[in-house]
């Protein structure tokens, strides 16, 4: 009982350290907000004319209403997973700054582990992020079904925490080991610009993956936050898009969900494979513990030996 | 008499800088032991070394008889440290900070509010219970930053320059309640300092220059054995009393603002005795730690009042 408290008091001091600092927040919610004013700006017609250009002779079968809630739950995709990179980024500047300041002395004289103490950043990190990025989610999918239906089922929305879940894990085992080399806050700020700047690509939130060529994509699908946005696109969306083939009632063949499906990257294509979602959970799920033995091997080795 | 603390040939070394160098040392249970040196001789980092933060890189060391790398989970269950810059998080409230941090140790909130109670009073906790911790004065800071080291009841209390940058006020007040502690619970304090003044408080002093031990003892001892008593006397400068004392064979002397300061060496009660139609006010001083201080290192300390 007395090490479970002594962990979670850990835990809860870094939580409450990044839910008490108003600049952590916003900046991890820097990138999600610049993807939801470039939508405003041009990405949404965009977006819209590929779906029409796609969507070609269905006019009147397809209704515009739901081609718009389509491209709607596509750029909440991109908040999401553009969230689920950079919440555990800046829940995880704590240790960082917690070093430079030298705050961690105050845990490292108590009788706690080390191990525990590196843990229990873990833990504050993906609690903070789940339940941030889990916030935002519930407010997209609220403003979006005040706009219209989302075909959402019990099982997409199910899915949908999961994929929410495992990305938040994922990305941050794989920030945990980069942290390790991070010995002030200015280098691990100057990071989080250049991730900012980039992840938006990467993960296909600012443009589809399609767009790139074929290594650039083998490239990016590698990424374990890559397939965790498909994951979230297929379960944010796939009722739509479920809705509007059943519109069509098969009249194209199946050509507009295929065509739907490849231009905006609902499967994690690599060197020719389709991988299907299962496929993408295992292969993020084993990233994650890669990422899970290095934290748990190398770190506790290389914290505090200065 | 049990000692609390023994080192033997402590050394700890940055590359080809020895920071702390073959150092020996022993303080007893329950007393005042001060260590006095300018920034940088090496008291922090001896202080960290004791307290398990950093390794040492050579040497020996039992804190409360448990023996320094080998055992130091129980040191950290012996020892409390007020940090020479705190460790407490600013956006977190009072109440925020110790519950959290008394976790650490397991306890449960009941437990640490039992162990709070002990404080309450002394240090207005009530008063400041709900504020953050960066709202504080500096007074209000240090003694919650005391109340931090004590919650889980360590036999010794590691004091790293505490009262640097407070107003006189907040040093007494932190000084009253240091002196409160080793009467009423025979804490033993280790204190750290470049003000000579809180050193004539302690039972032991040891001096630190540039990593190294250059005098220890009480002290009164320190100063019988490098400083010499003065006679200050108060009078106008003139060529007659510089003639005067020159005359009677007083080599070191000065004149200062509004009186003669001549160190005492044989004779000079003659030389009053003799000239006590002239020398009509007068002091007899003994030297201070400053003078040691002066004496061994050539360095002038930083004084508390200046």
């Amino acid at each position: 009982m007395a090490k479970l408290r002594s962990f979670w008091g850990l835990t809860k001091r870094n939580m409450l350290v990044f839910f008490t600092n108003k600049g952590s927040i916003f900046f991890s919610m820097l990138t999600p907000m610049i993807i939801l004013l470039l939508y405003i700006l041009f990405l949404k017609n965009t977006l819209l004319s590929s779906l029409n250009d796609a969507a070609k002779g269905l006019e009147n079968i397809i209704a515009a209403k739901d081609m718009e809630q389509f491209v709607n739950g596509l750029l909440l995709t991109g908040i999401i997973s553009s969230a689920l990179i950079t919440i555990p980024y800046n829940a995880l500047e704590i240790i960082v700054s917690d070093r430079e300041d030298k705050v961690d002395y105050d845990m490292r004289v108590t009788p706690v582990k080390r191990f525990e103490i590196i843990l229990a950043y873990f833990c504050a990190s993906v609690i903070s992020a789940f339940l941030q990025t889990m916030i935002v989610l519930g407010l997209g999918i609220g403003v979006l079904s005040a706009l219209g239906e989302m075909y959402l089922t019990a099982g997409d929305v199910v899915r949908l925490v999961g994929a929410v879940l495992l990305g938040t894990v994922s990305s941050t085992a794989a920030f945990m080991v980069v942290m390790m080399f991070f010995k002030n806050m200015g280098t691990c700020s100057a990071f989080m610009g250049i991730l900012s700047a980039i992840s938006g690509f990467v993960i296909g939130a600012y443009m589809p993956l399609s767009q790139f060529n074929r290594g650039i994509q083998n490239v990016c699908n590698l990424v374990p936050a890559t397939g965790v946005t498909v994951l979230i696109r297929n379960y944010l969306t796939g009722g739509i898009l479920r809705h509007m083939d059943e519109c069509i009632s098969g009249l194209d063949g199946g050509a507009f969900k295929e065509a739907m499906l490849d231009v905006f990257s609902y499967r994690t294509i690599i060197g020719g494979d389709i991988w299907t979602l299962n496929l993408t959970w295992t292969y993020i799920i084993i990233i994650t513990v890669i990422f899970l033995v290095i934290m748990r091997v190398v770190y506790p080795a290389v914290y505090g030996k200065r | 008499m049990k000692k609390a603390i023994e080192v033997t040939n402590l050394q700890k070394r940055y590359g080809d800088h020895t920071a702390v160098n073959n150092i020996s040392f022993s303080v007893n249970r329950g007393e005042l032991f001060a260590f006095l040196g300018e920034n940088g001789a090496g008291k922090s980092t001896t202080i960290n070394m004791l307290s398990t933060i950093l390794p040492k890189t050579s040497g020996n060391a039992y804190v409360m008889g448990h023996e320094l790398g080998r055992d130091d989970d129980n040191i950290r269950k012996e020892i409390g440290i007020v940090f020479q810059n705190s460790v407490l998080d600013g956006k977190l409230t009072v109440k925020q900070n110790l519950m959290t941090r008394g976790a650490y140790y397991g306890y449960s909130t009941k437990e640490i509010m039992a162990r709070l109670e002990g404080f309450w009073d002394d240090f207005n906790l009530g008063e400041i219970w709900n504020k953050k911790y960066e709202k504080l004065s500096g007074g209000q800071r240090r003694r919650i930053d005391i109340a931090r080291a004590l919650l889980h009841k360590p036999g010794i209390l590691f004091l790293d320059e505490p009262t640097t940058g407070l107003d006189p006020m907040s040093r007494k007040i932190v000084w009253d309640y240091i002196n409160y502690l080793r009467k009423h619970d025979n804490l033993t304090i280790f204190l750290t300092t470049h003000y000579m003044e809180e050193t004539a408080e302690a039972d032991n002093v040891v001096i630190m220059d540039k990593g190294n031990i250059i005098a220890e003892g009480t002290p009164a001892e320190l100063k019988n054995r490098y400083t010499s008593k003065k006679l200050i006397w108060y009078t106008e400068e003139s060529e007659e009393s510089t003639r005067l004392i020159s005359g009677a064979g007083k080599t070191k002397f000065k004149y200062e603002v509004d009186h003669y300061s001549i160190a005492m060496n044989e004779g000079i009660t003659e030389f009053i005795w003799n000239n006590k139609g002239l020398i009509k006010d007068f002091e007899i001083i003994k030297g201070t730690m400053d003078d040691v201080f002066l004496t061994l290192t050539g360095k002038e300390m930083v004084n508390v009042n200046g």
